[in-house]
Protein backbone atom coordinates (compact mmCIF):
# COMPACT_ATOMS: atom_id res chain seq x y z
CA UNK A 1 0.00 0.00 0.00
CA UNK A 2 0.75 3.54 0.01
CA UNK A 3 3.55 4.56 2.10
CA UNK A 4 2.31 7.87 3.76
CA UNK A 5 4.55 10.68 5.67
CA UNK A 6 2.72 11.86 8.61
CA UNK A 7 1.41 14.99 7.15
CA UNK A 8 0.97 12.99 3.78
CA UNK A 9 -1.39 10.97 5.61
CA UNK A 10 -3.19 13.12 8.05
CA UNK A 11 -4.55 14.74 4.45
CA UNK A 12 -5.37 11.54 3.21
CA UNK A 13 -7.44 11.39 6.62
CA UNK A 14 -8.83 14.56 6.21
CA UNK A 15 -9.62 14.32 2.37
CA UNK A 16 -11.30 10.73 3.37
CA UNK A 17 -13.14 12.24 6.55
CA UNK A 18 -14.50 14.27 3.72
CA UNK A 19 -16.00 12.01 1.77
CA UNK A 20 -17.13 9.93 4.63
CA UNK A 21 -18.66 13.23 5.62
CA UNK A 22 -20.36 13.83 2.37
CA UNK A 23 -21.37 10.17 2.35
CA UNK A 24 -22.96 10.22 6.09
CA UNK A 25 -25.14 13.41 4.71
CA UNK A 26 -26.14 11.62 1.92
CA UNK A 27 -27.09 8.72 4.14
CA UNK A 28 -28.61 11.00 6.37
CA UNK A 29 -30.42 12.89 3.75
CA UNK A 30 -31.11 8.52 2.15
CA UNK A 31 -32.43 7.90 5.34
CA UNK A 32 -34.79 10.80 5.74
CA UNK A 33 -36.32 10.53 2.38
CA UNK A 34 -37.12 7.09 2.71
CA UNK A 35 -38.65 7.27 6.63
CA UNK A 36 -40.50 10.38 5.86
CA UNK A 37 -42.01 8.15 2.88
CA UNK A 38 -42.58 5.07 4.95
CA UNK A 39 -45.32 5.66 7.15
CA UNK A 40 -48.25 5.33 4.68
CA UNK A 41 -51.83 6.42 5.60
CA UNK A 42 -53.15 4.28 8.48
CA UNK A 43 -49.99 3.24 9.61
CA UNK A 44 -48.42 3.94 12.97
CA UNK A 45 -44.76 4.33 12.61
CA UNK A 46 -44.44 3.02 16.15
CA UNK A 47 -46.52 0.18 15.86
CA UNK A 48 -44.31 -3.13 17.29
CA UNK A 49 -42.06 -4.57 14.44
CA UNK A 50 -41.38 -7.98 15.62
CA UNK A 51 -42.89 -10.75 14.14
CA UNK A 52 -45.24 -12.87 16.46
CA UNK A 53 -44.87 -16.44 16.54
CA UNK A 54 -48.62 -18.01 16.40
CA UNK A 55 -48.09 -20.27 19.64
CA UNK A 56 -45.69 -19.46 21.77
CA UNK A 57 -43.10 -21.27 23.20
CA UNK A 58 -40.79 -21.64 26.66
CA UNK A 59 -37.64 -21.00 27.86
CA UNK A 60 -35.67 -24.17 26.14
CA UNK A 61 -33.63 -25.95 28.49
CA UNK A 62 -29.96 -26.92 27.06
CA UNK A 63 -26.05 -27.08 27.83
CA UNK A 64 -23.22 -25.69 25.97
CA UNK A 65 -19.72 -24.12 26.48
CA UNK A 66 -18.84 -20.66 27.38
CA UNK A 67 -15.49 -19.09 25.44
CA UNK A 68 -14.30 -19.76 28.52
CA UNK A 69 -14.66 -23.30 28.85
CA UNK A 70 -17.20 -23.02 31.26
CA UNK A 71 -20.34 -25.61 31.10
CA UNK A 72 -23.58 -23.34 30.29
CA UNK A 73 -26.91 -23.97 31.51
CA UNK A 74 -29.23 -22.07 29.06
CA UNK A 75 -32.20 -22.55 31.22
CA UNK A 76 -30.48 -21.84 34.65
CA UNK A 77 -28.36 -18.82 33.93
CA UNK A 78 -30.92 -16.71 31.63
CA UNK A 79 -34.29 -17.47 33.65
CA UNK A 80 -36.26 -14.53 34.37
CA UNK A 81 -34.50 -12.41 32.13
CA UNK A 82 -35.27 -10.64 28.61
CA UNK A 83 -33.25 -12.92 26.01
CA UNK A 84 -31.95 -12.50 22.65
CA UNK A 85 -30.78 -15.58 21.51
CA UNK A 86 -28.83 -15.60 17.94
CA UNK A 87 -27.35 -18.57 16.18
CA UNK A 88 -24.61 -17.62 12.73
CA UNK A 89 -21.29 -18.23 12.69
CA UNK A 90 -18.51 -15.63 12.59
CA UNK A 91 -17.11 -16.03 9.39
CA UNK A 92 -19.89 -14.28 7.81
CA UNK A 93 -19.57 -11.09 6.88
CA UNK A 94 -22.96 -9.88 6.30
CA UNK A 95 -25.54 -11.64 8.13
CA UNK A 96 -24.46 -11.90 11.46
CA UNK A 97 -22.40 -9.00 12.13
CA UNK A 98 -25.28 -6.76 10.84
CA UNK A 99 -27.76 -8.22 12.56
CA UNK A 100 -25.39 -8.30 15.91
CA UNK A 101 -24.56 -5.34 15.21
CA UNK A 102 -27.75 -3.60 14.85
CA UNK A 103 -29.21 -5.30 18.24
CA UNK A 104 -25.87 -4.30 20.24
CA UNK A 105 -26.59 -0.32 18.81
CA UNK A 106 -29.85 -0.38 20.06
CA UNK A 107 -29.23 -1.74 23.46
CA UNK A 108 -26.31 0.47 24.06
CA UNK A 109 -28.54 3.70 23.90
CA UNK A 110 -30.70 1.91 26.55
CA UNK A 111 -30.54 2.89 29.94
CA UNK A 112 -28.20 1.95 32.39
CA UNK A 113 -30.86 -0.07 34.17
CA UNK A 114 -32.64 -1.44 31.41
CA UNK A 115 -29.26 -3.00 29.84
CA UNK A 116 -28.73 -4.77 33.37
CA UNK A 117 -32.50 -6.74 32.23
CA UNK A 118 -31.16 -8.20 28.95
CA UNK A 119 -29.16 -10.87 28.11
CA UNK A 120 -27.71 -11.58 24.68
CA UNK A 121 -26.62 -15.12 23.97
CA UNK A 122 -24.69 -16.04 20.37
CA UNK A 123 -24.85 -19.67 19.57
CA UNK A 124 -22.24 -20.44 16.52
CA UNK A 125 -23.73 -23.09 14.09
CA UNK A 126 -20.26 -23.71 13.23
CA UNK A 127 -18.09 -24.51 16.19
CA UNK A 128 -15.06 -25.93 13.97
CA UNK A 129 -13.96 -23.05 13.14
CA UNK A 130 -15.40 -20.69 16.40
CA UNK A 131 -13.39 -22.04 18.77
CA UNK A 132 -13.85 -20.59 22.07
CA UNK A 133 -10.96 -17.98 21.91
CA UNK A 134 -12.58 -17.04 18.14
CA UNK A 135 -15.71 -16.51 19.18
CA UNK A 136 -15.09 -14.76 22.52
CA UNK A 137 -12.84 -12.09 20.35
CA UNK A 138 -15.74 -11.91 17.99
CA UNK A 139 -18.76 -11.06 20.86
CA UNK A 140 -16.18 -8.41 21.95
CA UNK A 141 -16.20 -6.84 19.19
CA UNK A 142 -19.97 -5.83 19.85
CA UNK A 143 -19.90 -5.96 23.65
CA UNK A 144 -18.42 -7.55 26.11
CA UNK A 145 -21.53 -8.94 28.52
CA UNK A 146 -22.63 -10.68 25.31
CA UNK A 147 -22.76 -14.60 26.31
CA UNK A 148 -20.53 -16.91 23.31
CA UNK A 149 -21.86 -20.75 23.46
CA UNK A 150 -20.01 -23.41 21.52
CA UNK A 151 -19.95 -27.49 21.81
CA UNK A 152 -19.72 -29.85 18.77
CA UNK A 153 -21.64 -30.25 15.83
CA UNK A 154 -23.92 -32.83 16.93
CA UNK A 155 -24.26 -30.77 20.16
CA UNK A 156 -25.25 -27.24 18.56
CA UNK A 157 -27.17 -29.03 16.15
CA UNK A 158 -29.73 -30.38 18.80
CA UNK A 159 -30.04 -26.89 19.80
CA UNK A 160 -31.36 -25.86 16.73
CA UNK A 161 -33.31 -28.62 16.42
CA UNK A 162 -35.01 -28.22 19.94
CA UNK A 163 -36.03 -24.77 18.92
CA UNK A 164 -37.53 -25.95 15.99
CA UNK A 165 -35.13 -23.83 13.63
CA UNK A 166 -33.82 -26.92 11.32
CA UNK A 167 -30.39 -27.81 11.01
CA UNK A 168 -27.59 -25.69 9.89
CA UNK A 169 -26.43 -26.83 6.60
CA UNK A 170 -22.67 -26.61 6.58
CA UNK A 171 -20.89 -26.51 3.16
CA UNK A 172 -18.36 -28.56 1.74
CA UNK A 173 -14.78 -26.50 2.04
CA UNK A 174 -13.24 -25.18 -0.68
CA UNK A 175 -9.43 -25.91 -1.68
CA UNK A 176 -8.56 -22.76 0.80
CA UNK A 177 -10.65 -23.81 3.33
CA UNK A 178 -13.30 -21.86 3.16
CA UNK A 179 -17.00 -22.76 3.68
CA UNK A 180 -20.07 -20.93 4.12
CA UNK A 181 -23.08 -22.47 6.97
CA UNK A 182 -26.42 -21.39 6.28
CA UNK A 183 -28.20 -20.89 9.44
CA UNK A 184 -31.61 -19.11 10.92
CA UNK A 185 -31.48 -15.77 10.57
CA UNK A 186 -33.91 -14.64 13.60
CA UNK A 187 -33.52 -12.98 16.73
CA UNK A 188 -35.30 -14.99 19.22
CA UNK A 189 -36.39 -13.27 22.17
CA UNK A 190 -37.56 -15.07 25.53
CA UNK A 191 -39.72 -12.94 28.13
CA UNK A 192 -39.05 -12.74 31.56
CA UNK A 193 -41.72 -14.84 32.40
CA UNK A 194 -39.66 -17.86 30.39
CA UNK A 195 -41.97 -17.69 27.44
CA UNK A 196 -40.97 -16.44 23.81
CA UNK A 197 -43.37 -14.71 22.05
CA UNK A 198 -41.53 -12.92 19.06
CA UNK A 199 -38.80 -13.03 16.77
CA UNK A 200 -36.84 -10.90 14.73
CA UNK A 201 -35.68 -11.79 11.20
CA UNK A 202 -32.85 -10.54 9.58
CA UNK A 203 -33.58 -6.82 7.80
CA UNK A 204 -34.32 -5.21 11.41
CA UNK A 205 -32.57 -2.02 11.53
CA UNK A 206 -31.66 -0.35 14.71
CA UNK A 207 -35.08 2.43 14.37
CA UNK A 208 -36.73 -1.07 14.43
CA UNK A 209 -35.04 -2.44 17.44
CA UNK A 210 -35.27 1.10 19.68
CA UNK A 211 -38.73 1.13 18.76
CA UNK A 212 -39.34 -2.34 20.00
CA UNK A 213 -36.75 -2.88 22.96
CA UNK A 214 -38.66 -0.47 25.60
CA UNK A 215 -42.33 -2.60 24.71
CA UNK A 216 -40.11 -5.76 25.24
CA UNK A 217 -38.39 -4.66 28.27
CA UNK A 218 -41.94 -3.45 29.98
CA UNK A 219 -44.18 -6.13 28.50
CA UNK A 220 -46.56 -3.74 26.74
CA UNK A 221 -45.77 -5.48 23.41
CA UNK A 222 -47.87 -7.98 23.70
CA UNK A 223 -51.66 -5.45 23.86
CA UNK A 224 -49.59 -2.79 21.35
CA UNK A 225 -49.05 -5.20 18.95
CA UNK A 226 -52.71 -7.35 19.14
CA UNK A 227 -53.61 -4.10 18.05
CA UNK A 228 -55.69 -4.10 14.88
CA UNK A 229 -53.61 -2.65 11.86
CA UNK B 1 -10.07 2.46 -17.72
CA UNK B 2 -12.90 4.72 -16.33
CA UNK B 3 -12.58 6.24 -12.93
CA UNK B 4 -15.49 7.29 -10.75
CA UNK B 5 -14.25 8.98 -7.92
CA UNK B 6 -10.49 8.87 -8.39
CA UNK B 7 -9.35 11.66 -10.34
CA UNK B 8 -5.70 11.47 -10.33
CA UNK B 9 -5.43 8.83 -13.32
CA UNK B 10 -6.20 11.93 -15.11
CA UNK B 11 -2.34 12.41 -14.71
CA UNK B 12 -1.25 9.74 -17.01
CA UNK B 13 -3.28 10.94 -20.18
CA UNK B 14 -2.01 14.36 -19.83
CA UNK B 15 1.27 14.65 -20.90
CA UNK B 16 1.52 14.77 -25.38
CA UNK B 17 5.19 16.38 -26.45
CA UNK B 18 4.09 17.65 -29.78
CA UNK B 19 1.66 19.69 -28.88
CA UNK B 20 1.94 23.78 -29.14
CA UNK B 21 2.37 26.06 -26.06
CA UNK B 22 -1.08 27.54 -26.90
CA UNK B 23 -2.86 23.66 -26.88
CA UNK B 24 -0.99 22.50 -23.93
CA UNK B 25 -2.49 25.91 -21.89
CA UNK B 26 -6.19 24.77 -23.65
CA UNK B 27 -5.65 21.54 -22.97
CA UNK B 28 -4.56 22.57 -19.27
CA UNK B 29 -7.08 24.45 -18.68
CA UNK B 30 -9.65 21.71 -19.74
CA UNK B 31 -8.27 19.22 -17.09
CA UNK B 32 -7.78 21.68 -14.15
CA UNK B 33 -11.65 22.00 -15.34
CA UNK B 34 -12.53 18.74 -15.74
CA UNK B 35 -10.78 17.71 -12.84
CA UNK B 36 -12.58 20.22 -10.74
CA UNK B 37 -15.62 18.88 -12.33
CA UNK B 38 -14.91 15.40 -10.70
CA UNK B 39 -13.73 16.34 -7.47
CA UNK B 40 -17.03 18.01 -7.10
CA UNK B 41 -18.16 15.06 -8.06
CA UNK B 42 -16.49 13.08 -5.68
CA UNK B 43 -16.49 15.39 -2.76
CA UNK B 44 -20.43 15.23 -3.24
CA UNK B 45 -19.74 11.48 -3.48
CA UNK B 46 -22.78 11.74 -6.61
CA UNK B 47 -20.45 10.34 -9.30
CA UNK B 48 -20.60 10.52 -12.82
CA UNK B 49 -24.24 9.59 -12.19
CA UNK B 50 -25.45 11.49 -15.27
CA UNK B 51 -23.23 10.65 -17.76
CA UNK B 52 -23.88 7.51 -19.78
CA UNK B 53 -21.61 5.11 -18.46
CA UNK B 54 -21.45 2.25 -15.89
CA UNK B 55 -20.94 3.82 -12.78
CA UNK B 56 -20.84 3.11 -9.19
CA UNK B 57 -21.32 5.34 -5.59
CA UNK B 58 -21.80 5.29 -2.11
CA UNK B 59 -19.11 2.26 -1.17
CA UNK B 60 -18.56 1.21 1.79
CA UNK B 61 -16.19 -1.76 3.01
CA UNK B 62 -16.64 -2.49 7.09
CA UNK B 63 -13.98 -2.93 9.68
CA UNK B 64 -14.05 -6.44 10.24
CA UNK B 65 -14.40 -7.72 13.95
CA UNK B 66 -12.09 -10.01 15.36
CA UNK B 67 -10.81 -12.39 12.68
CA UNK B 68 -13.84 -12.16 10.82
CA UNK B 69 -13.68 -11.12 6.76
CA UNK B 70 -15.04 -7.93 5.49
CA UNK B 71 -17.31 -7.15 3.19
CA UNK B 72 -17.90 -4.07 0.90
CA UNK B 73 -21.41 -2.62 -0.09
CA UNK B 74 -22.04 -0.16 -3.08
CA UNK B 75 -24.55 1.25 -5.39
CA UNK B 76 -24.03 -0.03 -9.03
CA UNK B 77 -25.86 2.07 -12.00
CA UNK B 78 -26.04 1.15 -15.66
CA UNK B 79 -27.26 3.96 -17.33
CA UNK B 80 -26.47 2.66 -21.22
CA UNK B 81 -28.41 1.48 -23.11
CA UNK B 82 -27.12 -2.26 -23.28
CA UNK B 83 -26.80 -4.93 -20.50
CA UNK B 84 -23.44 -5.67 -18.86
CA UNK B 85 -21.99 -7.78 -16.51
CA UNK B 86 -20.32 -7.54 -13.06
CA UNK B 87 -17.06 -9.83 -13.27
CA UNK B 88 -15.61 -8.69 -10.15
CA UNK B 89 -13.81 -6.78 -7.99
CA UNK B 90 -10.58 -5.82 -6.57
CA UNK B 91 -8.56 -3.95 -4.41
CA UNK B 92 -4.84 -3.78 -2.86
CA UNK B 93 -6.15 -4.38 0.48
CA UNK B 94 -6.65 -7.99 -0.74
CA UNK B 95 -6.24 -10.83 -3.16
CA UNK B 96 -8.88 -12.86 -2.08
CA UNK B 97 -12.02 -10.85 -3.01
CA UNK B 98 -15.53 -12.51 -4.02
CA UNK B 99 -18.99 -11.38 -4.79
CA UNK B 100 -21.78 -13.25 -2.90
CA UNK B 101 -25.45 -13.07 -2.90
CA UNK B 102 -27.13 -13.97 0.35
CA UNK B 103 -29.94 -16.68 -0.31
CA UNK B 104 -32.54 -16.13 2.12
CA UNK B 105 -36.14 -17.84 3.00
CA UNK B 106 -38.72 -18.01 5.27
CA UNK B 107 -40.39 -20.87 6.36
CA UNK B 108 -42.11 -21.81 9.10
CA UNK B 109 -41.09 -25.17 11.23
CA UNK B 110 -44.37 -26.26 13.25
CA UNK B 111 -44.76 -23.27 14.26
CA UNK B 112 -41.88 -21.36 14.54
CA UNK B 113 -40.92 -19.05 11.79
CA UNK B 114 -37.77 -19.56 10.43
CA UNK B 115 -35.80 -17.35 8.66
CA UNK B 116 -33.11 -18.99 6.78
CA UNK B 117 -29.87 -17.58 5.42
CA UNK B 118 -26.87 -19.22 3.30
CA UNK B 119 -24.00 -16.79 1.50
CA UNK B 120 -23.12 -18.25 -1.63
CA UNK B 121 -20.40 -17.37 -3.97
CA UNK B 122 -22.12 -16.05 -7.69
CA UNK B 123 -19.38 -15.78 -10.76
CA UNK B 124 -21.11 -12.41 -12.27
CA UNK B 125 -24.16 -10.33 -11.61
CA UNK B 126 -25.68 -9.19 -14.66
CA UNK B 127 -26.74 -5.51 -14.99
CA UNK B 128 -29.82 -4.81 -17.08
CA UNK B 129 -29.93 -1.65 -19.69
CA UNK B 130 -30.89 1.40 -17.53
CA UNK B 131 -31.13 -0.09 -14.26
CA UNK B 132 -29.43 0.27 -10.89
CA UNK B 133 -28.98 -1.76 -7.64
CA UNK B 134 -27.17 -2.08 -4.62
CA UNK B 135 -24.87 -4.52 -3.36
CA UNK B 136 -26.65 -4.57 0.45
CA UNK B 137 -26.89 -6.63 3.66
CA UNK B 138 -28.83 -9.73 2.98
CA UNK B 139 -28.80 -9.53 -0.60
CA UNK B 140 -25.42 -9.25 -2.55
CA UNK B 141 -22.73 -7.97 -1.07
CA UNK B 142 -18.27 -8.36 -1.53
CA UNK B 143 -16.80 -10.29 0.43
CA UNK B 144 -13.11 -9.90 1.45
CA UNK B 145 -10.82 -12.16 2.85
CA UNK B 146 -7.12 -12.10 4.50
CA UNK B 147 -7.10 -8.26 4.57
CA UNK B 148 -3.03 -7.33 3.94
CA UNK B 149 -3.96 -4.05 6.21
CA UNK B 150 -5.87 -3.02 9.30
CA UNK B 151 -8.93 -0.93 8.12
CA UNK B 152 -9.75 2.20 10.10
CA UNK B 153 -12.66 3.91 10.53
CA UNK B 154 -12.60 7.03 8.45
CA UNK B 155 -9.86 6.08 6.23
CA UNK B 156 -10.75 5.30 2.56
CA UNK B 157 -9.05 2.63 0.17
CA UNK B 158 -9.04 1.96 -3.53
CA UNK B 159 -11.51 -0.10 -4.78
CA UNK B 160 -12.25 -1.62 -8.53
CA UNK B 161 -14.66 -3.29 -10.11
CA UNK B 162 -14.97 -5.23 -13.18
CA UNK B 163 -17.31 -5.28 -15.85
CA UNK B 164 -17.82 -6.96 -19.43
CA UNK B 165 -18.34 -4.39 -21.66
CA UNK B 166 -17.13 -0.97 -19.28
CA UNK B 167 -14.35 -2.29 -18.11
CA UNK B 168 -12.73 -1.34 -14.96
CA UNK B 169 -14.58 0.86 -12.90
CA UNK B 170 -12.42 2.80 -10.14
CA UNK B 171 -13.06 4.51 -7.40
CA UNK B 172 -12.60 4.58 -3.26
CA UNK B 173 -15.00 3.28 -0.69
CA UNK B 174 -15.03 4.58 2.89
CA UNK B 175 -13.83 2.48 6.10
CA UNK B 176 -16.92 2.34 8.47
CA UNK B 177 -18.21 0.03 11.25
CA UNK B 178 -20.75 -2.65 11.48
CA UNK B 179 -22.75 -0.66 13.57
CA UNK B 180 -22.69 1.83 10.75
CA UNK B 181 -24.00 -0.12 8.00
CA UNK B 182 -27.74 -0.18 8.50
CA UNK B 183 -27.96 3.92 8.18
CA UNK B 184 -25.08 3.87 5.49
CA UNK B 185 -26.95 1.18 3.48
CA UNK B 186 -30.58 0.93 1.67
CA UNK B 187 -32.33 -1.95 1.79
CA UNK B 188 -31.50 -4.58 -0.42
CA UNK B 189 -32.61 -4.36 -4.16
CA UNK B 190 -32.83 -7.74 -5.12
CA UNK B 191 -33.87 -7.67 -8.69
CA UNK B 192 -31.62 -8.36 -11.94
Amino acid sequence: MLRRTRIGRLSVRLRSWGVFAACLVAGAGLLLSVTSCAPRIGEDPTAFKGVLIPTPTERPHFTLTTTDGEPYNFFEKTKGRLTFLFFGYTNCPDVCPVHMANLSSAIYRLTFEDRQKISVIFVTADPKRDTPAVLKKWLSGFDRSFVGLTGSEEEVDLVHAALNLGKPVRDEPRKDGQYAVGHAGQIIVIQPNDTSYVVYPFGTRQQDWSNDLPMLIDGTFRTKSLKPK
Amino acid sequence: MRSVSDFNCLDSDSSNSHMSSHILRVVNKTIVAFTLLLAVAACSNSSSEDSKIVNWKRGYIVQPIGAAPSVVYLEISNPTDSADTLLGASSPVSDEIEIHEEMMHSTSNGDMPVNMVHMMPVSHITLEAKSSFALSPGGRHIMIHNLKEELVPGDSVEFTLKFAKAGEVRGKVAVIEYADVDTATTRSNRSR
